[in-house]
């Protein structure tokens, strides 16, 4: 199997514009270390796929900040070249050389009319009041104490990521700086004569079938080779669209009659497929 | 057909009397010799042919796993419609676990049919592990296709030798009160490796953490927290149960 669903809430500190979804999809297999979940409402797209990186990163000035799951004053905080976490005072804050949740000191913030410029004294930092909500998204870092009144910097979000636009099921193109398409669920295709084509999940013989259609002495065929009624031979379906075609056979002297199919990609489908696993009786949150 | 009375002269219609033969074929072919011998040309209630699937010879009464039918509707629809089934046994691993199995009623080589039990009541050689075990089931892993005893499980014993160890026992095969069929089990596992997100590698004691572990298995927990993940060597009740799967990307 490739990925199976886990009905776990993701148990995250607070984040700003940002709701954990209730469930996830696991990779396994191939997709191992993948993660496809649901973020309706999100900037980052409805349906998006990951590796390892559940929640968005921060850059400052393109200093990158990982997310941390722990609690800072209610909040996650992200840590890298320095630290970003929410203080009572401040409100979100960066910081270098000290710790998540360190409460800086500020002192003496005054105007020199000589310089027309604002000074201070006390720790190195930088504030701001909210985060950066969607890639793109720029807020600014604003000094403070000792930094009062120089040059600010940019804090901006990332998430490499993959998203699919038609749905929970189906190609997920990349975004950010992730290459390649990745898929979630089982391509269906559909035949010039109404009949759907569902991928197996798993492989027989190092195949998949596709419905009717299966992989038998050497060739593609819906039905089978021989049958009285005929049967038909093509290609196997490709998941990446396209159509492939179906000719209709049957016996030498066979009187059965049957036209061609016509079989294309329609859509990616959950299927009916299930996995043994255990839920664990425990739960762990902070 | 009509009875008579004593002192009237019987008259036998052909039909009546072939009536008569049919009766007693089926009751003939019903009845199963000790050598598993006896079905010629039709099948009981609840029993089935099996073939074996594994690469070696399974003895009478050892439980298979039912992995499939030899004949599917897209292969051939009038073979599968029109005669009896034939399904493919396999020994119980970790990955069938909750799988329909049967009792094998003879010896059946590598790749040959043969009859075996999925509904009624049937003895069994069975491995009995604790002698208040009221239920039976192939054991995950056994070569042999080895039934032992379980808390809970698909074929209920109707009777068994006292003790433990190998016995005869009668099981009752796939009827009411067989058990929870495995998909409710309340088990020990013990977490030897993974973390919250990609789930955790646990062994399984299904009889208890004195028992032994039987396999291992993948557990996920219903709360992710992701900044702590549980030690390996940590016990957790698992519950099995089925979880929906699809496609990635793989090719």
């Amino acid at each position: 199997m490739s990925f199976s669903y886990v009905p776990g809430e993701f148990r995250i500190p607070k984040i700003p514009n940002f709701n954990p979804p209730d469930g996830v999809w696991v990779g396994s297999g191939t997709d191992s270390g993948y993660f496809a979940f649901r973020l309706p409402y999100s900037y980052w797209g409805d349906n998006i796929m990951v590796r390892n990186d559940l929640c968005f990163s921060l850059k400052v000035n393109g200093s990158t900040l990982s997310p941390v799951y722990t609690p800072v004053n209610g909040y996650m905080h992200w840590s890298g070249g320095g630290h970003l976490y929410y203080t009572q005072t401040y409100g979100w804050v960066y910081m270098t050389g000290m710790f998540p949740g360190y409460e800086p000191l500020e002192e003496n913030v005054k105007y020199d009319r000589d310089k027309g410029v604002y000074t201070g004294e006390g720790d190195a930092f930088y504030t701001c009041w909210g985060l950066p909500s969607y890639e793109g998204d720029e807020v600014e870092l604003r000094g403070r104490g000792s930094l009062y009144g120089k040059e600010p910097k940019t804090l901006t979000a990332s998430w490499n990521r993959w998203i699919c636009e038609t749905g929970e099921f189906g190609r997920y193109e990349p975004q950010g700086s992730v290459t390649g398409t990745r898929y979630l669920g089982l391509p269906r295709f559909r035949g010039s004569n109404n009949e759907y084509f569902v991928r197996s999940l798993e492989k027989t013989n190092g195949r998949f079938t596709y419905g009717r259609i299966r992989y038998q002495g050497g060739k593609w065929v819906i039905g089978s080779i021989g049958a009285d009624s005929g049967w038909h031979e093509g290609d196997e379906p490709d998941r990446d669209g396209g159509s492939v075609s179906f000719r209709f056979c049957k016996n030498e002297g066979s009187e059965a009659k049957g036209s061609d199919i016509t079989v294309t990609l329609q859509d990616f489908v959950k299927g009916d497929e299930t996995g043994k696993a255990y839920l664990g009786e425990v739960a762990i949150w902070r | 057909m009509e009875k008579v009375r004593s002192g009237e002269a019987v008259n036998i219609k052909a039909s009546t009397w072939n009536a008569f033969v049919d009766a007693a074929n089926f009751v003939k072919e019903a009845k199963h010799s000790a050598s598993g011998k006896g079905v010629a040309s039709g099948l009981d209630v609840g029993i089935v042919r099996v073939k074996n699937g594994e690469s070696t010879l399974m003895e009478r009464f050892s439980g298979l796993v039912l992995t499939g039918v030899a004949v599917t509707p897209e292969t051939n629809e009038d073979e599968f419609v029109s005669c009896p089934p034939v399904f493919s046994g396999m020994l119980m691993t970790a990955a069938r676990e909750g799988m329909p199995w049967c009792v094998l009623l003879e010896p059946i080589p590598a790749g040959e049919i043969g009859r075996a039990m999925v509904l009624g009541v049937t003895p069994a050689k069975i491995t009995v592990s604790a002698s208040d075990d009221q239920y039976a089931q192939p054991r995950a892993g056994s070569s042999t296709g080895v039934i032992e005893t379980a808390a809970t499980g698909t074929a209920r014993i109707l009777w068994k030798e006292s003790g433990t160890g190998t016995k005869w026992a009668i099981l009752q095969l796939g009827g009411a009160g067989s058990g929870g069929g495995g998909e409710e089990k309340a088990l020990m596992c013990k977490v030897t490796g993974g973390d919250s997100t990609n789930g955790y590698s646990v062994t399984v004691y299904p009889n208890g953490r004195s028992e032994g572990g039987t396999h291992s298995a993948k557990l996920f927990l219903p709360d992710v927290a992701l900044d702590a993940d549980i030690p390996a060597g940590t016990w957790i009740i698992g519950h099995k149960g089925a979880m929906s799967s699809t496609g990635g990307s793989e090719t």
